[in-house]
Order: structure tokens, then sequence, then C-alpha cells
């Protein structure tokens, strides 16, 4: 974190305080900052994205893809191998939208465009929740972890339900088949 | 005193020899890199991606040693190669002097003798009997010019060119014996410590080493860098440079390669992270606080791009790597020579080589290039620190955020980095991005209007958090104003950063007064000019406006904060404008979500 605490009391002067901050604080001095090492914040991020792709029937394949870090914030993210058709995509973004609405998130904003569509929502605790879909119709899930403590990150221990891809810079564009999800794709 | 050298050993040097021998090392100096590339590249992701437990590590920290160590002994073999193809080249020039000095003697029937005197016939005649003068043994070992001819006797007039003979063969001898004693310094000091491990005390040696055998190779491998010419044609200079030249100046200007742009990011790369292990040896016996801050930023640095690449994963390029100023550091994510699309995210106020800089920002440019890659998988993204950003550890106002100079020097370091890009780049037409955050748009702002047709080779340019850019209007950038796009949170301080002529008016002391009045500002919206000008995300900007977080409020609901300053990026805090700037990145700006204009 590059934070700097500025706090601005009105009354006979301003006081301004530009204080350095050194840890891993949230800018607004750990008040809303959940108890949490980034390993446990990565943990839960895990559990976010199991629990939403649980919640899509007919299930959809899914791969690991890059997880970011920063000084005090993670960022998780999944890749969807199964090939989601143009006219399933609205199909598919209803069912998202649904699950994430009855688990409390607050939708924060979408892209409504029809190729590229998005969903950004976050949960109660302060994680970032995103749907975004990419080229050829391609759906990747992000979970974004609020700034919490300092710590070393490990792999995600959820198994994925597509092939890893070792060794490879691209995970490929969806190639897996589904009845349901892919039905009049080409 | 040097020793001595005859010029029969001069004569006879095989020069041949010497070129062999660093051909020898260079050869062991490949080695050294193939093999440290196959540990890093084969074995570590191997066992990193096959292994767990103790042992697994254990094993993975002796092979990354073991990759270290190549890398030392590849360093050193390059300037051991260089070294000694550098002696050759110098004993060359005093042998040419020495045959040349020795045909003269053999076309003027001199002998020339084994101590360097030369011996020459009677010739002329005398001034009283006209008999021939006697002829003599002219040496350059005594005093010459001493004993000056008697002005009554008319010289021999083969003394004076045996005279010069003799000069030239002893002087060439003399160079030939100091240029032996001196490299043969060099060679004795390019040694290693015993043992197997390389800690960073032997780095620093090797950066003196580096700097020693620059010196003393100056005449053989000329510093023919071409530091004034373009980009394009700094490209060019090095394709048209042979295999070994081109080892040899990675061997020996490895900071200047690395930094050079115009060079293809593969070989910018390959210097750097030697660079960045000598920088490492250097900082590390330092204890100033410029020295330890840096130092932590290279070491973060040097663990990612030593760490293994996982699927789906960018590969990271060290484009740029120095202690200059508040240090420099240019990573990609994706190599920009081979991706279509590359952004350049310039970062403003407050950013220097430091931990948060290797952490944080460089965790944006992987965002970005990911969200990128999302939508077009040729796509690569750089964070560039290429120039001193001003710090806020100055005083918020006093600031030099308010001032333009940082912004003009970074702007000519930043177009020449586009230019070098658009150089290398191997599509037929690239897209290429400039994102300026905070005083960073400024700094892109500047790099728009300092030379006609805006910055060389970028297409787009995203501004969020601007403090303004410098211009009134987006179409002044050089892009037209529809390639031009704005992201700015309502709670953002430094986008409501008032003008100067409102700061005059309003500040009670010079440090805070802008804070200040951002306090009366509030309640007083509907004003469109900032620090720099214009607000960018003003309707009479012109720009695309997108849609960013407002971020938290500062007291309550109530208020600015600098905490929405540093979120543009962060899909943990703002996935929306990092997805929007991944869009405009990616060639796809016309699918980008707006917002209203303030």
């Amino acid at each position: 974190m590059r934070c700097r605490a500025v706090t601005l009391t009105f009354g006979l002067v301003a006081v301004l305080l530009l204080a350095g901050c050194t840890s891993g604080l949230g800018p607004l001095g750990g008040s809303e900052r959940p108890n949490m090492n980034m390993q446990q914040a990565a943990q839960r991020a895990d559990d976010i994205l199991d629990d939403l792709l649980g919640k899509i029937h007919p299930e959809v394949k899914w791969t690991h893809d890059t997880t970011s870090v920063g000084s005090c914030d993670v960022t998780r993210r999944r890749a969807v191998m199964t090939i989601v058709s143009a006219e399933r995509r609205g199909n598919f973004l209803g069912v998202v939208d649904r699950s994430w609405r009855s688990n409390g998130y607050r939708m924060k904003s979408i892209n409504n465009d029809p190729d590229v569509p998005a969903i950004f929502a976050q949960t109660q605790d302060g994680f970032g929740v995103s749907l975004i879909v990419g080229g050829e119709g391609q759906v990747f899930f992000e979970v974004d972890t609020p700034c919490v403590e300092e710590s070393e990150v490990a792999e995600s221990t959820t198994r994925a339900t597509a092939p890893t891809y070792e060794g490879m810079e691209h995970i490929p564009r969806p190639n897996i088949r589904s009845p349901f999800w892919s039905a009049g794709a080409p | 005193m040097t020793p001595t050298l005859t010029w029969a050993q001069l004569r006879d040097l095989n020069c041949a020899e010497l070129e062999g021998a660093a051909d020898g090392w260079g050869k062991s100096s490949n080695r050294a890199d193939a093999a440290r590339d196959r540990i890093e590249q084969q074995l570590l992701t191997g066992l990193r991606d096959t292994q767990e437990g103790e042992a697994a590590q254990a094993a993975v920290a002796r092979l990354r040693q073991l990759g270290r160590n190549f890398q030392y002994v590849y360093t050193e073999c390059g300037l051991l190669r260089t070294t000694l193809n550098s002696l050759s080249h110098e004993m060359k020039t005093q042998q040419r002097v020495l045959r040349e000095a020795l045909d003269d003697a053999v076309a003027l029937k001199f002998t020339v003798h084994a101590d360097g005197s030369v011996t020459y016939p009677a010739a002329g005649e005398g001034l009283i009997d006209g008999a021939p003068l006697r002829g003599g043994t002219a040496s350059s070992t005594g005093s010459p010019g001493l004993v000056p001819p008697s002005g009554l006797v008319a010289p021999n007039p083969h003394a004076a060119k045996a005279q010069d003979i003799a000069d030239r063969v002893t002087g060439a001898a003399r160079a030939a014996a100091e240029i032996d004693w001196r490299y043969a310094g060099i060679l004795r000091r390019l040694k290693a410590e015993e043992g197997l491990k390389v800690p960073d005390s032997t780095w620093k040696d090797a950066a003196g080493d580096a700097a020693e055998v620059r010196d003393a190779a100056g005449a053989y491998l000329k510093d023919a860098i071409p530091r004034d010419a373009s980009p394009a044609e700094r490209r060019d200079w090095w394709a048209g440079l042979t295999q070994e030249q081109r080892e040899e100046y990675l061997a020996v200007y490895p900071d200047q390669i690395g930094n050079l742009d115009g060079i293809p990011a593969l070989v910018r790369d390959a210097a750097n992270r030697d660079n960045l292990r000598l920088l490492i040896g250097e900082l590390e016996g330092r204890d100033d606080e410029k020295s330890i801050t840096q130092l932590a930023g290279l070491r973060e640095i040097d663990r990612q791009l030593g760490a293994a690449v996982k699927p789906g994963e960018p590969p990271m390029f060290l484009l740029g790597v120095s202690d200059e100023g508040n240090g420099r550091a240019i990573v990609s994510y994706g190599n920009p020579d081979t991706a279509k699309n590359v952004s350049t995210y310039v970062p403003g106020l407050n950013t220097s080589l430091d931990e948060d800089f290797a952490k944080n920002d460089l965790k944006r440019a992987l965002d970005t290039a990911k969200g990128s890659r999302y939508h077009d998988p040729s796509s690569a993204a750089v964070a560039w620190l290429g120039y001193d950003a001003p710090q806020a550890v100055d005083g918020f106002s006093s600031l030099s955020v308010a001032g333009d100079g940082r912004a003009v020097e970074g702007g000519k370091r930043l177009s020449e980095f586009t230019a070098g890009l658009s150089a290398t780049n191997e599509n037929e037409d690239p897209h290429l991005t400039a994102i300026g955050h905070s005083y960073g748009s400024r700094t892109v702002g500047a790099a728009a209007t300092q030379q006609g047709g805006g910055i060389p080779g970028i297409d787009d340019i995203v501004l969020v958090g601007s403090p303004g850019v410098g211009v009134d209007h987006a179409e002044d950038l050089g892009v037209g104003k529809e390639h031009v796009f704005v992201g700015a949170a309502e709670n953002d301080v430094v986008t409501v950063l008032p003008s100067k002529q409102q700061a005059a008016a309003g500040a009670v002391g010079s440090w805070f007064g802008p804070l200040l009045y951002v306090a009366g500002d509030v309640a007083d919206q509907g004003d469109d000019d900032l620090w720099f000008g214009k607000d960018p995300a003003s309707e009479s900007f012109g720009a695309k406006r997108f849609r960013v977080d407002d971020g938290p409020g500062l007291v309550g609901d109530f208020g600015p904060s600098i905490a929405a300053h540093s979120q543009y990026f962060d899909p943990k805090r703002d996935a929306v404008s990092a997805h929007n700037i991944s869009l405009i990145s990616a060639g796809r700006s016309e699918k980008i979500n707006t917002q209203e204009y303030r």
C-alpha cells in the first residue's frame, strides 16, 4: 500500500495529517479491515469462487488462472473452459446474477455490452467479485480481497475441473462442449 | 617499473592465440548462460510443479543458488573474453608499429639489434674531405637530443632515420610491456572467491570488474553505443552487430544496453537481469536510507523474476533497472515486442523504486496484462518507472506535484521509451496505450505535447486520478479526442485539487493551502479548472470519461479522501475501472462503460 492517512476536521481550523503508513494497514486506520492475513483472504476468495461455480447448473468446467499478489491484497482468477454460446450467454449471466443477489452481494456495476458483458459485485465482507466475458465468449471470474495483513500466499487447493495447462503462457479459449451451455455454438 | 619485453618477443607474439583463448572464455560464458537458463526454465519449473515438502524446497533453493553461480560464471567469463580480445587488439597495434619500423630498417639496410639500437652504414660526404661519413648506431635507450650534432660536422643523413626507427622499435616494445603489465593486473583481479557460494559481496566485485574492463577495453570495444540516435536507429545498429560483438557489449556494457530504448526486449531483459544482480551487490553494503529502500525494491523484483511461472501467467521482462535518481524499474508482463497490444503505465505522486512499487505497481501492470488478455491474448502491460516522480514527503503543496519540471523531463523519457516499443515491436501495426496515473498523467500530457504528433507510437491515452495534464483539450494530446479516456472518482482529492489561482486566494499557509481549499471546494462544485489546467473529466476537456468506483469517503460519506487516489487499477477495490482500462489497452475501447461528465 502506498498509503497516507488524511484527516480533515472541520471547525475553526482544518487540521491536516499526512502520515506515512508502513504496514498493510487500511487507509482508514483499520477500522474496516477484516482481521485476517493475505493467505486467509486468498482462502476466503477461493471459497467465494467455489461457491459461485458450484451454484451454476448444469456445471461448467473451469481452470485456475493467474493469482496476482500485492503488498496487502490478492486477486484470484478462474477461467471457464466450457463453451458458453452467444445464445446461452444471457442465461448464464442470469444464473450468476441471481446467485450473487441471493448471497446478499451488493451489485456495483454492469457492462451490458452483448459481446463482452461484465458484472461487478461486492460481498458483505468487502471482497470484490467480478464476472467478465472476454474474447470468443470466454467467461472469467475474479475475486479481489480487501487490504489485509501481509503474508505469503499459497496456491488454491481447490481442484480444477478442466485441465490446468501446465507450462502454458496462454490458457486456451473454451474447448469443452456442454449440451446446454454450448447450444448453438459453432 | 614495468617489466621489460624485447621487440623480438613482441614481433613473435601470436595474438591469434590470445583471441583463441578469448573465444574459449566466450564459449564458457555462453555455456554458463545456457546452463542457468536450463536450471531456471526446466529443472526449477519441473521441481516446483511436481514436488512438495522440505526436501523439494531445499533442492529448489540449492538449484537457485546454482543458477546464480552460473550467472556469475557467465558474467565473469564474458569479461575475461573481452579483456583478452582487448589485450590482443592493443598488442596488435604495437606489433604494427614495430613491423613498420622493422620494414623501414630493412629498406634502408639498417640493422636492428636485440636491444633496440639501430646501426646504419656510412653515407653522405664530409664537409672537409668529401669522404662518406662514418656509419654509427642510434639508440633510444639513452637520452636522445642531449648531444646535439655539432654545427661543424654534417651529420650522416642516415643518423636521423636510424634514430627514428630506434625510437619506434623501443617505443613499441615499451608500450607492449606496459599493456602486458596492465592486463596482467586486470586478469589477476578477475577472480572469484573460493568455494561454491557467490555472495552479494562477490557481485559487488563483479560490478567493479565490469567497470575496469570497460575502461581498459575502450580502444578495442569502442563505445560506439548510439546514445544520441533515435530508438529506430539504435535497433538497426544492434541488428548490424555480429553475434560476438553483441555478446561483448552485453558483458561489458550491460547497464547501457539494458536501459537503451530501441534494443529488443529479450536482450534488454537478459542484460537487466545481470544489472539487477550487480546493483543488488553494489547496494548491499550501503547503509543510507535510499540504498536500503531501493535494495528492498530490487530484491522483491528479483524474487518475482525467479518465481515459477504459473499457467496463464504473462512472463516478466525487465526492460530497465538502475539506481539513478529515485530509482528506475521498467517491467513488462508479456513480451512487448511480440504482443500486438502494449500498454505503458506511468505511475505518479510518491512513486519511487521501493518495495511498494515492486509489489503494488507491478501488480497493477500484471492485472492490466491479464485483463487485456481476456479480450486479446496478444497483449502486454508495462509498469514504467523511468523518471523521478514527485515525492509527497516534501510536503503536499510545496510538493513538486505542483511543478512541471519532473513531468517535462519524464515526458522526454517516456517518448523515447514508446518510440523504442514501436521500433522493436514485430507487429505490422501495434496498438500502444499510455496510462497516466496521478502526476503520471501530467507526464503523459508533457510527452504528448513535446514534439508534433503526440507520443511516438501511442494510439490511446488513459488518464486516471489526474490533477490536470497541461492542456485544456483532449484533442491537444495528439491521438484524437475519441482516443483519450479519463477515469476519476468523485472522492479523489487529487482530481479536485483547485487551480493555482484559487490556491493562492484560499491559502492560509502555503504548505497546506491547496488541501485547505479542497475543504472549501467540496461545497463549491462546478468549477472545472485543476492544478495543471482543465479538469480532464470535465465536459469541456472533451475526453471520454469511464466509470470508476467512487472510493470510500473520508468522513462518513462526506469529503475527499487520499485513499481513493490509488485504487484505480486495483480490482480488489475497483474492478470496474481496471476492466475499462483493460478493454482500452486491448484495443476494444468501444466497449467501455462510460460515466456521466461531472
